[in-house]
């Protein structure tokens, strides 16, 4: 029986000590600052080099009238090389979708965390708050990210992680950043 | 008055001067011509408005607009493919609103009302009587377009019953280049997946013109990300400078395509069974160019565009060709929402079908790498044109006036075209048949 429904996907594993929650909490923090701050190399040293990184693409659909079709379709399906191309081109000044950096803030609560052998199943929330030079209103995006970080022994580094957005349909013109 | 008494064809007409190949900035901010255009072009052409293999089941349907107006397509228990407004003939409430999804029939949530498959009224909630005889039910199913036809999977709507038929439009001509992209095994082309939605702060045009062939903007405005994914730093840059064709295909079409120099076919991205069916379904002409094919885009007027390239996000993994195809959806002057699917070779394996897609999620979609790019240099587009002298002035396609007439004589293709990525033709071509349309020629 599992309380946690949102973590009990990946480690299938057990409640964690009240000192690893704490480290993990902290961890996300470290990354949403890191995020909104654009410090997107050392961002890169928090990636597992195996790291699956995916967007799922949601529909609206009727209770009633629900069919699905493709392949497993996404905003965005990435590796550890691919995220790293994206990040160089983020903070190189010739790119132009992020020469005139966004302002960012990232949000993240509702942490839950279930470890199995080294492996953490991490569910949080997410809201990010983006203010581009386009546009002085604000963008918001909220998601729900399901995480598995693997404990290495020297580093927790992020294995898997699948962004579920609460927006079938974008209201932005790029996607041009992490969650 | 509405925009169509304030702006007459003669009006529109003048925005666009065709010898000194100047615009008008009021094409990208104006909304009473966004209302004219709505009028004039997307209630006249024929309109893109999904593939079939999105519907293959009877009772499957998905929702779309054919400009601002929104329609369903459904396919029905005889296997036919209809396209209605989307909206209950009685009191004008959206029948569907979910983004796809299947039925035995439509039924309406306000009053009960329902309709077939076919889109004809199949009952009332309340019985027979209670209407007196007095409402014409067998005239009130849901309203049709006029006319409905395919290309390739692709199926496209219009609205004018005086139209001729799908194939004057894109013609036989068109499908000797579409074929290139679209037609080039046996079985063609499926979608990968729904279309990716999302909002960009633009004008529709600014991006189907930019897909008929903007050369020049690739060596600046993708200057970081361009040679870092193609196949070489090299081949990117021999196909930029090399013999490029920039084509007029056909009125209001254009494509350009970016070859690799000389006459090897090297299939930069392809697996081998594929380049088998390619050349089992194409001509020795159409197989050259696309055996030295790095990017080809392409825009069918008025929304919708297509793009290719063969790319790599690992120095580990081979290049891979995706497909993008998408519709700039029109939401008003200076907010267009895009439409992005991904296509695939039938025929090709589950493991190259995943490849071509994440190929495409990286490149050209919402969170594409070249799309990122693009998608700020529009934006600011429509904040540069916000005020009235910004609408006074005009766009600038006066490249056009020194390549108008260097053709391409030996290019092996139909159409007219032009000798390389620079020339700015196929872009003007667009708006040339932008004034076609709103100034009363068609």
């Amino acid at each position: 029986m599992s309380i946690r429904p949102e973590t009990a996907l990946k480690a299938g594993g057990q409640p964690v000590s009240d000192a690893a929650y704490r480290q993990i909490s902290e961890l996300l923090f470290h990354e949403a600052s890191l995020l909104s701050r654009h410090e997107y190399s050392t961002w890169l040293t928090l990636l597992a080099p195996e790291i699956r990184y995916r967007m799922p693409l949601q529909t609206f659909q009727h209770r009633n009238q629900r069919r699905d079709y493709g392949k497993d379709p996404a905003w965005l399906d990435e590796n550890y090389d691919s995220l790293k191309i994206r990040a160089e081109q983020l903070n190189n000044a010739a790119s132009n979708s992020e020469a005139i950096p966004s302002f960012m803030r990232y949000f993240v609560t509702n942490i839950l965390i279930e470890e199995s052998e080294n492996r953490f199943s991490v569910s949080s929330q997410v809201l990010l708050i983006r203010v581009r030079s386009n546009n002085p209103t604000p963008f918001f995006l909220s998601a729900q990210r399901s995480d598995l970080w693997i404990d290495t022994g020297s580093q927790l580094l992020l294995s898997d992680r699948a962004i579920h957005l609460d927006m079938p349909h974008i209201d932005s013109p790029t996607l041009a950043f992490f969650m | 008055m509405t925009a169509m008494e304030r702006i007459t064809p003669t009006d529109a007409a003048s925005l666009v001067d065709t010898e000194r190949g100047t615009v008008s900035r009021r094409l990208y901010v104006d909304e009473d011509l966004f209302e004219l255009e709505m009028e004039r072009i997307f209630t006249r052409t024929w309109v893109f408005i999904g593939l079939e293999s999105e519907i293959p089941e009877p009772g499957d349907y998905v929702t779309r607009n054919m400009g601002t107006d929104p329609v369903i397509m459904v396919r029905d228990n005889d296997g036919k493919i209809g396209v209605f407004h989307n909206s209950c003939p009685h009191r004008g409430v959206m029948i569907c609103q979910a983004d796809q999804g299947h039925v035995k029939g439509f039924v309406c949530a306000y009053h009960g009302w329902s309709y077939h498959l076919d889109g004809s009224h199949a009952g009332a909630f309340h019985p027979e009587e209670f209407y007196r005889g007095g409402v014409p039910f067998d005239e009130l199913g849901l309203h049709k377009v006029a006319q409905i036809d395919t290309y390739a999977g692709l199926v496209f709507a219009t609205w004018n019953k005086e139209l001729g038929p799908l194939i004057e439009t894109i013609t036989e001509s068109s499908r000797w280049y579409l074929d290139l992209l679209l037609g080039r095994t046996p079985e063609g082309m499926e979608v990968l997946g729904p279309p990716q939605r999302w909002t960009a702060e633009q004008n529709w045009k600014i991006g189907g013109i930019n897909f008929c062939g903007d050369g020049p903007h690739a060596p600046t405005l993708h200057s970081v990300i361009g040679p870092q994914i193609g196949e070489s730093t090299e081949q990117f840059m021999a196909a930029m400078l090399g013999e490029s064709p920039d084509v007029t295909i056909a009125s209001g079409q254009n494509m350009l395509l970016n070859l690799l120099p000389g006459e090897e076919t090297p299939f930069i991205g392809y697996p081998p069974d594929l380049v088998k069916l390619f050349k089992e379904t194409l001509n020795a002409e159409q197989i050259n160019l696309l055996g030295r094919m790095m990017t080809n885009v392409c825009t069918l007027f008025p929304h919708l565009s297509l793009v290719q390239a063969p790319v790599r996000f690992s120095e580990n993994e081979p290049p891979v060709n995706f497909l993008t195809l998408r519709v700039w959806q029109p939401v008003s002057a200076t907010r267009t929402e895009v439409w992005n699917w991904f296509l695939v070779e039938k025929e090709a394996s589950e493991e190259y079908k995943e490849a071509a897609l994440k190929a495409g999620l990286r490149s050209f979609s919402a969170g594409g790498t070249f799309d990122q790019d693009d998608a700020e240099g529009w934006s600011a587009t429509s904040r540069g044109l916000q005020g009235p002298i910004g609408r006074s002035l005009n766009l600038s396609f006066q490249t056009v006036v020194g390549w108008r007439d260097e053709v391409w004589e030996e290019f092996p293709g139909p159409g007219k075209t032009s000798p390389n990525m620079y020339t700015e033709m196929t872009e003007f071509e667009y708006l040339t048949e932008w004034k076609r349309w709103m100034g009363g020629e068609k």
